[in-house]
């Protein structure tokens, strides 16, 4: 039955079967279908090439593994196969190494010799090789082209913020004729221009086979510098070969980030940064904020100083109640109580350099009861005049010096009426001389023989009056408000004149004897006078406060018995003695005495039969 | 970093040739963006000028102008520099008619090594046309010859706007 049907399909299907037989074989079989894959795994890869990275990512893990495990088992057959490779490209890296190194000490001996880096580090206060080699040390890139070789073009370009700008498609086309002339010029055409430098600038250029990566350097670069940018010329053509291969003209996308990795900056200090980091210009916009900030501040310093001496002026200042000071700007404020007669504020404020212009003051009236001020008050309403001076003492207003009566009663009735007084004393206050005058001539009334005269507040008076006008005068002084004293030493009392002038009189008479104690008829008319004189004086005597005295001595001639003589001359003082009673006179007034014998040669004169009376003595004569 | 309005605009490197004295520098100098002063002409032997431009179509061009230094024989170095160029405008002086067959050499030899690349062609110093040795035979020969012809003024830069537009939408 089977083989039936497999006639039936030999006739039917009988070539197809023969072919499907052939191709079951031949995938069955390894060699033919290894031989097949063979045939077209050239052509697969190369049109793999051109449809992106999906075989590189394929072969990719394979590859790597089978290439560590060749170079684990037989490192020196890759060495070996290296070798032509690794050779030129270590002598490369190592001239880089050098040319960095040498561009470097030769700019730092460019330096050194510099007066500019001399001033500079001086400066800085820094030695001067520290200086040269912090400025060496640093270098930025400044732009990084990514330059299509053939035509020139840019491909793409990042910038420094901080470089300058310039038609960057203008700049790549003229690094690359640049670059042509140099090498078609010089090189034979077969080397491409690695480097060029300009002053401070360098233009490294690194060179893949569908892009060069030319990167500004401004500075001293060191070699990683030149690393950096083979390696990104590598990962560029790595990631963007197809593009850079097939690049017209336009923009290629997604590569810039790759340049913007070549945008190093070294500082000084020796941190490699991204730009964007603290610049100079930032710097001096902080310093001058920052010094703008110390400038106000130091004005707002000084101003409240100058408000804090206007306070502390203010406080001290007698009248003057200051409750708040305060500032806006420059504009100075104080509030508070103020007694009329105290100095003005704005006053204080120019003491404390302060403009009246920028000083607003609010002060309310009130009455200050300091010292000061209750005698600014006394003076203001008493208006003393130049020679008195005033002063408070526990309350007390003292007045002193020369006034007239009219203030000085002014000054009783006002004063004590003035806040802060509670009483006065006007006791060192003295009057004129001229109004002394007149007012101890009130007091005395100095009748016409007597002359007043006041000279520095002393009155003097001289002449002749009654004793008893005399006595009174002390207490009639003591009266006269304003007297510093009195001299009386020219004043005369009438009395004592009239004493002194009785005195001479009675002191004249002698009282002539007969013999013995009988008196004759011519001296009994003598004795009612010389008692009266006596009874005169001793009234005026009395009058003056003094008790009168009268001597009444006995003489004798020089005749008879020198014994009897003498008991006669006590006799006949006794006799005139009894004689003066009889006519009033006073007994105790009267003293007995004898006198002398008369002298042998004058023995018998009878003018020496006498008693003579002497007034014995005058107070104050 | 890489301005936006650039990645939508279009750069073309396009060159300047023709015979010595034939104001291939002064004709673009009134219209392009002079980066370089003219001393690379005479040390690196090209100058680099750019120029954007609007095209018809609304977008923008930029031109990398090469201005090649000027001789009767191109040596390798000057042809070098129009290696990648979209395409290149030729000066002929229209008073001198000996640079028309300069500027034909350097023409040909120009797509001998690079190809059919779009070109068109100045005829320069219309200012100064009593002293022309140009005729309209010769004009309308080269026209015959597939050259789009601009006569400019190096003067005034009359018709080099249009010449670097007529370019422009060529190589777009």
């Amino acid at each position: 039955m089977n083989s039936d049907i497999d006639k039936i399909k030999d006739i039917l299907f009988g070539h197809e079967k023969k072919a499907l037989d052939a191709l079951t074989r031949r995938i069955d079989t390894v060699e033919s279908r290894t031989a097949d894959v063979a045939d077209v795994l050239p052509d697969a890869i190369e049109l793999s090439d051109g449809q992106g990275p999906r075989l590189q990512s394929v072969l990719k893990k394979p590859l790597e593994q089978t290439l560590t495990d060749a170079i684990i088992r037989d490192p020196h057959r890759f060495a070996v196969a290296l070798y032509p490779v690794i050779g030129p490209a270590i002598r490369r890296a190592i001239g880089e190494a050098m040319k960095s190194v040498l561009a470097s000490v030769n700019r730092a001996i460019d330096t050194s010799l510099s007066p500019t880096a001399r001033v500079k580090a001086w400066r800085a206060g820094i030695p001067l090789g520290e200086y040269v080699l912090r400025e060496s040390l640093v270098y930025r890139v400044d732009d990084v082209f990514l330059i299509d070789p053939r035509s020139g073009l840019m491909i793409e370009h990042v910038r420094h913020p901080d470089a300058g700008t310039k038609d960057e498609d203008a700049v790549s086309a003229m690094l690359t004729a640049i670059q042509d002339f140099v090498r078609d010029s010089f090189a034979g055409g077969s080397e491409d221009l690695n480097s060029a430098s300009v002053g401070q600038y360098t233009v490294w250029i690194s060179h893949g086979p569908y892009a060069m990566l030319a990167a500004v350097i401004r500075g001293a670069p060191p070699a990683d510098v030149r690393s950096m940018l083979d390696v990104t010329v590598e990962r560029i053509h790595l990631s963007h070969g197809q593009a850079l291969k097939n690049f017209k003209g336009g923009r290629i996308g997604n590569v810039d980030h790759e340049l913007a990795q070549c945008l190093r900056l070294k500082l000084r200090n020796g941190d490699t940064r991204k730009p964007g980091g603290l610049r100079w210009p930032v710097v001096l916009i902080l310093l001058a904020i920052a010094g703008l900030i110390a400038a106000l501040w130091w004005q707002s310093f000084q101003r409240d100083r100058t408000l804090e001496r206007w306070r502390a002026a203010l406080a001290v200042e007698p009248g003057l109640v200051v409750t708040e000071t305060w500032r806006q700007g420059e504009q100075y404020f104080a509030s508070g109580l103020r007694d009329p007669l105290a100095v003005e504020p704005v006053d204080i404020a120019a003491a404390a350099s302060i403009d009246a212009a920028q000083v607003s003051v609010d002060f309310r009236p009130f009455v200050s009861l300091e010292e000061n001020m209750i005698l600014a008050r006394a003076r203001a309403t008493l208006s003393p005049p130049g020679t008195v001076e005033m002063n408070l003492v526990d309350g007390v207003l003292v007045a002193a010096g020369n006034a007239s009566a009219q203030w000085r009663a002014r000054f009783e009735t006002i004063a004590p009426a003035l806040p802060g007084v509670t009483s006065v004393n006007a006791a060192a206050l003295t009057s004129s001389d001229a109004e002394l005058f007149a007012r101890v001539s009130r007091a005395t009334q100095p009748p016409d023989s007597v002359q007043l005269t006041v000279t520095g507040g002393v009155a003097s008076f001289a002449g002749e009056v009654e004793a008893a006008w005399i006595a009174e005068l002390p207490s009639r002084l003591a009266a006269v408000e304003g007297l510093r004293g009195s001299d009386l030493r020219e004043l005369q009392s009438v009395e004592r004149q009239e004493l002194a002038r009785l005195a001479l009189s009675i002191n004249d008479h002698r009282v002539l004897y007969d013999q013995g104690t009988s008196l004759g008829e011519i001296q009994q008319q003598i004795l009612p006078s010389l008692a009266r004189k006596m009874l005169e004086f001793g009234r005026h005597a009395r009058a003056l406060g003094v008790q009168p005295a009268f001597r009444l001595v006995g003489y004798t001639d020089g005749l008879g018995d020198p014994v009897v003589n003498q008991r006669l001359r006590f006799a006949r003082a006794n006799d005139l003695k009894s004689r003066l009673i009889a006519r009033g006179v006073n007994p105790d007034w009267l003293i007995l005495r004898s006198g002398p014998p008369a002298p042998s040669d004058d023995v018998n004169n009878p003018l020496r039969r006498m008693v003579q009376v002497e007034v014995d003595s005058i107070p104050g004569m | 970093m890489t301005d936006n309005r650039k990645s939508f605009m279009t750069t073309r490197k396009i060159c300047i040739i023709g015979d010595f004295a034939v104001g291939k520098t002064s004709t673009v100098a009134r219209v392009v963006h002079n980066v370089f002063s003219e001393k690379y002409l005479t040390t690196v032997g090209v100058k680099i000028d750019t120029k954007e431009l609007a095209l018809v179509d609304g977008k923008t061009m930029k031109l990398v102008i090469w201005d090649i230094a000027g001789t009767d024989r191109f040596s390798a170095v000057e042809y070098s520099h129009l290696r990648g160029a979209s395409g290149y405008l030729l000066v002929i002086d229209g008073t001198r008619r000996h640079t028309v067959d300069v500027a034909l050499d350097l023409h040909r030899e120009v797509r001998d090594r690079y190809g059919d690349v779009p070109w068109v062609t100045l005829v320069n110093k219309s200012d100064l046309v009593d002293e022309w040795q140009l005729f309209d035979d010769d004009l309308a020969a080269l026209r015959a010859d597939g050259h789009r012809l601009f006569v400019t003024s190096a003067r005034t830069g009359e018709q080099v706007e249009e010449a670097l537009g007529a370019l422009s939408e060529l190589i777009r």
